[in-house]
């Protein structure tokens, strides 16, 4: 039977115990915490590239470089993925969902765009942009010569809605302004137009036909939304369809792409996340122990006066539960300040020049481009289980060894002189 | 059963505390050796000896705090070595009470918490308990104390808490190593008057380990212990 007074009495009148071991349980909590969502964060924002266009892997094709720059020409890192491959990796297992567009320079004496073919009512891929339209409205499928303009681009440009523009000698008449910075760098042009008129200028494209052999039903950027623990798998097999030259990015490309430094990060990360939460567990499990240990005489004088070992077990592991339990709570609270404070940090991943061909002849063609994301912290039930839950179990499992030892020595310590 | 052991049997049916041919060693060192004595009902027995020879020992061994070597002991009829360390436990909740040199109070309750410290295990509401606590800490004139800590109470008071928390279960029989030897004559006087009062008026059988000549000139038989072996007086 655990008795209330002398719990209260212990924790009020120990002070210095008392804070030790909450703080402690409090401070690895805590540290967990930050450690744990840190890595879950980073983790996340790699994908974020992928994410912001409502996909987690895409498709690409390396090809030869154009021989002039004149007229649509396709950017050597996307060149033409042929209608029949494109139904064959759609028809894959674990794709949700797949979406194709056409990325294609197009040099004319006034100068030189980008412009993306796109299926306006697509759910991943630049058909997202629609949630970014600032002036006038979104493309939609059955649109003829109408073109959606990049808003930067076409304030420099001095266009605006209603405004025509030369998209392979085509005249199109700009019916939105469309803002890219929230998209990640990936498949964002100057000019969108539906994809079927993309797929006709450059299947006439002189500039193409030299090079490349282009089907009508072609394409040169698949969007596609795999099943999350498959996109390794998917990608394999992309690979295996398309052949050698294919980039197939994934969350997990975009870490070797970006370098051994990201990846070291990570792993570094997870080891210190695992060290110190055996080196917290220790520590824990030490204090819980020497708390115990540190009662010798009171625990001797509890027997003496008649308390059985189960008696004194059972207050010892409610005192040292209560504590781990304060401690847990107070870290929670610290954690989650310390989490909040994190959010605010946001990091830089480059992105790869192949998923957002510029010309590096044109000026800014040859700056890295950067992806902005905010570190988002999410803590997961089966987290929040392992830094409350283990660290009490493990406290508790010390103190209940530690005390059954000490129950079991004998009485007669208490006779002695302190 | 023979003639000879009926009689020793019947002796021992009167006697609450039985100890037969006890030693204790601890390594090369036999603190007790071969003791035999018993103690009977109600009575009030001291123990005196020098310095060393072994009282301490051979008091934990009666109250089951150690297990002797060899030999056994019994308390009401009650085998010591047969119990388990629970077992042993609930036999001093049930008939001992222990009054330490040293006090041994809990320095985080206060002096009605320490004397209701024995029955906090024990199925009973916190109401009686404080009841029975406050009734004993009145009887050891420190009613006024109760919510004192011990380390704000004197040795004299200290010792009294742990009286009457000795005295909390009820106990037959009470075993007090040097109660007064702590404490200045003045105030080991009026412990020592509580004490015989109890043996008196309450019946409960003491065992006092103690230095003091005058002491064991008050109780009713007193034992002598030298190198570890016992005899009466
Ligand atoms: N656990 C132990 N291990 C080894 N030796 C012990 C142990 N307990 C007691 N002794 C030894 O046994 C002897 C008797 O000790 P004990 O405490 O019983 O003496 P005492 O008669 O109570 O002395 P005092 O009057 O000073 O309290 C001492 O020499 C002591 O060192
Ligand atoms: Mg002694």
């Amino acid at each position: 039977m655990i008795n209330g007074q002398y719990l209260i009495s212990e924790l009020k009148n120990r002070r210095r115990r008392t804070a030790v071991n909450i703080g402690l349980v409090a401070l690895v909590t805590c540290v967990l915490i930050c450690i744990t969502l840190l890595a879950g964060a980073l983790n996340r924002a790699f994908q974020a590239p992928l994410k912001d266009i409502g996909a987690n892997m895409t498709v690409q094709l390396a090809g030869d470089v154009p021989e002039q720059m004149a007229g649509p020409v396709l950017p050597c890192s996307v060149a033409p993925i042929s209608a029949e491959l494109s139904k064959t990796i759609s028809s894959l297992p674990a794709i949700q969902s797949i979406s194709q567009a056409l990325l294609f320079w197009d040099f004319s004496d006034e100068g030189f765009q980008i412009v993306v073919g796109i299926q306006p009512d697509d759910r991943a891929g630049p058909a997202l942009l629609r949630g970014s339209v600032t002036t006038g409205r979104m493309l939609t499928r059955d649109d003829s010569s109408k073109a959606l303009a990049e808003v930067v681009w076409a304030k420099k440009a001095g266009l605006g809605p209603g405004d025509q523009v030369k998209v392979g000698g085509r005249i199109f008449t700009i019916v939105g302004l469309v803002d890219t910075s929230t998209l990640s760098s990936i498949g964002t042009a100057n000019l969108y137009i539906t994809l079927s008129e993309a797929r006709d200028i450059v299947a006439t494209a002189p500039g193409v036909a030299k090079i490349h052999s282009f089907g009508p039903q072609d394409s040169n950027l698949l969007f596609i939304q795999a099943d999350r623990d498959k996109t390794e798998d998917v990608a394999g097999k992309i690979k295996q369809i398309l052949g050698e030259k294919t980039t197939v990015s994934t969350p997990n490309s975009f870490k070797q792409l970006l370098g051994s430094l990201f990846t070291l990060t990570q792993r570094f990360s997870g080891m210190i996340s695992g060290l110190v939460f055996l080196l917290a567990l220790l520590l824990i499990m030490r204090n819980a122990a020497a708390a115990v240990r540190e009662r010798v005489k009171e625990i001797g004088t509890m027997k003496a006066i008649g308390w059985t070992g189960r008696d004194i077990r059972s207050q010892l592991l409610a005192e040292n539960s209560l504590y781990i339990v304060l401690g847990t709570l107070l870290g929670l609270v610290l954690g989650g300040l310390a989490a909040w404070g994190l959010s605010f940090i946001s990091i830089a991943i480059p992105i790869p020049w192949d998923m957002a061909p510029t010309p590096h002849f044109l000026p800014g063609g040859e700056e890295q481009l950067f992806h902005e994301v905010r570190l988002v912290m999410e803590p997961g039930l089966r987290f929040l289980l392992l830094v409350t839950v283990v660290p009490l179990f493990l406290g508790l499992a010390a103190v209940w060894s530690a005390s059954r030892f000490i129950t079991r020595l004998q009485t007669s310590e208490v006779l002695r002189y302190e | 059963m023979n003639e000879n052991n009926a009689v020793k049997e019947t002796g021992r049916k009167n006697s609450v505390i039985d100890v037969r041919d006890v030693s204790k060693h601890f390594g090369d060192v036999s603190p007790v050796r071969g003791v035999a004595f018993q103690v009977l009902k109600g009575e009030f027995v001291t123990l005196l000896g020098p310095s060393g020879c072994g009282k301490t020992t051979l008091l934990g061994l009666m109250a089951g705090f150690e297990r002797p070597s060899d030999g056994s002991i019994s308390l009401h009829g009650e085998e010591l070595t047969d119990l388990s360390e629970d077992e042993l436990a609930l036999l001093r909740r049930r008939m001992v009470g222990f009054v330490f040199q040293a006090f041994h109070l809990i320095p985080t309750l206060n002096a009605l918490e320490n004397v209701a410290f024995p029955l906090y295990p024990v199925k009973m509401s916190g109401q009686e308990r404080k009841k029975r606590a406050k009734l004993l800490l009145d009887k050891m004139g420190l009613g006024e104390r109760a919510d004192h800590l011990p380390s704000k109470l004197s040795g004299g008071e200290r010792q009294r808490v742990a009286i009457a928390r000795a005295l909390v279960n009820d106990p037959e029989i009470l075993f007090c190593d040097e109660p007064t030897g702590n404490l200045d004559s003045a105030t080991g006087k009026e412990i020592l008057n509580l004490l015989t009062d109890l043996n008196r008026k309450e019946g409960v059988t003491i065992f006092m380990v103690t230095h003091d000549q005058k002491i064991a000139e008050l109780s009713d038989r007193s034992l002598y212990m030298t190198d570890g072996e016992v005899n009466e007086s």
